[in-house]
């Protein structure tokens, strides 16, 4: 069985009916052979009906108007708001601050790192051509080995092809030369190697 | 049950209007209207500023579309905006109050009372509660219980509905309406006696 107290934790939950079927049946004992908690039960009970019988109170017959009109006022002060203000800083989001930030120490590594490497000399060859380069040329004790031997046409046609040096004309290209050279080169290279 | 009548939610009204459709605020404004003017009207006891409350209302919900989502009931949502811009009106009014009895004399004070209604004898003999007593007695009950007792017995609203809106947990909404209920009825014994 409830006392008075407990009586009155449960007084809600029993007029909403959200109370659960033991708890009724000790709050209806409880309520029969208590005069005060009965009263207090009718009285709340009344207050509630009170309540829910209140007249309802509606809004006037020119709230619409009024309301599309201060809808329409917020609108145009906003419209003005916007253009008399122009841009200010205070609009900037606070993102775009640390956005341009990091766009300049972006820029700003990118300018020192060039300016880094123009101070470097910029003539030596990749590490790998270095390498090749510093490789020790093959003696000319060890045995030949099979190179392939240049064709001989060409080598012939090359030889032939003496031209005086007063019938070259100005004009004349430059690969020609150029082919010559090379050639000039790999001859040497084949006589060393004999 | 409110919403069988309607062609379309109140959620779907909201989405209508969230895509541009100024008919659905409309719509909005119809059904909602009286119920937050009785709600606004029963927090504030006075019919210009609940007006002004509801109108605000509406303001901010036209304003601030977007922001609703829908993971609540549109009715939580538009039923917490009145309940804050109510709660505000009745800060202000009690700053506004403490700055005026600042000025005045204890006897003064006691002026400012609300004029006790009379009663006639054949609601005494009914047992009837006066409309204006039992306003006089939600009114001096404290925020959170004049909240939960306005939601709860005047706009019918759900524990549930009501927890979301107050964002309190369901038990304590539950004890707090129980509470309002009993601190309600010793108001109105208070403003009996003093007849």
């Amino acid at each position: 069985m409830l006392n008075c107290y407990q009586f009155k934790h449960f007084i809600s939950r029993y007029l909403d009916e959200e109370i659960s079927f033991k708890d009724r049946h000790a709050f209806e004992e409880h309520q029969q052979t208590c005069p005060i908690c009965q009263t207090l039960l009718t009285n709340i009970r009344r207050n509630r009906e009170a309540l829910q019988n209140l007249p309802s109170i509606g809004v006037s017959e020119n709230f619409m108007f009024n309301l599309r009109n201060r809808i329409l006022a917020d609108r145009n002060a906003r419209l003005q708001r916007a253009l008399h203000q122009g841009f200010s800083l205070s609009k900037v989001p606070s993102f775009a601050y640390g956005f341009a930030v990091a766009l300049l120490a972006v820029v700003v590594g990118f300018v020192i790192l060039q300016s880094q490497s123009a101070n470097e000399p910029s003539y030596l060859p990749p590490p790998v051509v270095q390498q090749k380069i510093n490789q020790p040329r093959p003696s000319p004790a060890e045995p030949a080995r099979n190179l392939p031997s240049p064709p001989a046409r060409q080598y012939t046609s090359t030889q032939s092809q003496t031209v005086p040096t007063d019938t070259v004309s100005e004009t004349a290209p430059e690969p020609a030369n150029h082919y010559q050279d090379n050639f000039q080169d790999k001859i040497r290279t084949v006589k060393d190697q004999r | 049950m409110m919403q069988e009548r309607f062609k379309f939610t109140d959620e779907e009204l909201i989405a209508r209007f969230q895509a541009g459709d100024e008919g659905a605020y409309e719509e909005i404004v119809g059904r909602y209207a009286d119920r937050l003017m009785n709600f606004a009207y029963r927090f504030v006891l006075d019919r210009e500023e609940a007006e002004d409350i509801v109108q605000d209302t509406f303001l901010k919900v036209y304003q601030n579309r977007h922001a609703y989502k829908e993971i609540a009931k549109f009715s939580t949502w538009i039923y917490t905006i009145t309940g804050n811009l109510a709660k505000t009106v009745l800060r202000k009014r009690r700053n506004r109050k403490l700055f005026f009895f600042s000025r005045l004399n204890p006897e003064e004070e006691k002026e400012t009372e609300f004029p006790a209604p009379e009663r006639t004898p054949a609601e005494q003999l009914e047992g009837k509660i006066d409309e204006r007593l039992i306003q006089q007695a939600i009114v001096k009950l404290p925020e959170h219980f004049r909240t939960v007792i306005i939601l709860r017995d005047i706009q019918d609203l759900s524990y549930e509905e009501i927890s979301n809106i107050t964002s309190a947990p369901l038990g304590t909404v539950k004890s707090r309406i129980n509470r309002a209920r009993i601190h309600l009825q010793a108001e109105l014994e208070h403003l009996r006696g003093t007849r």
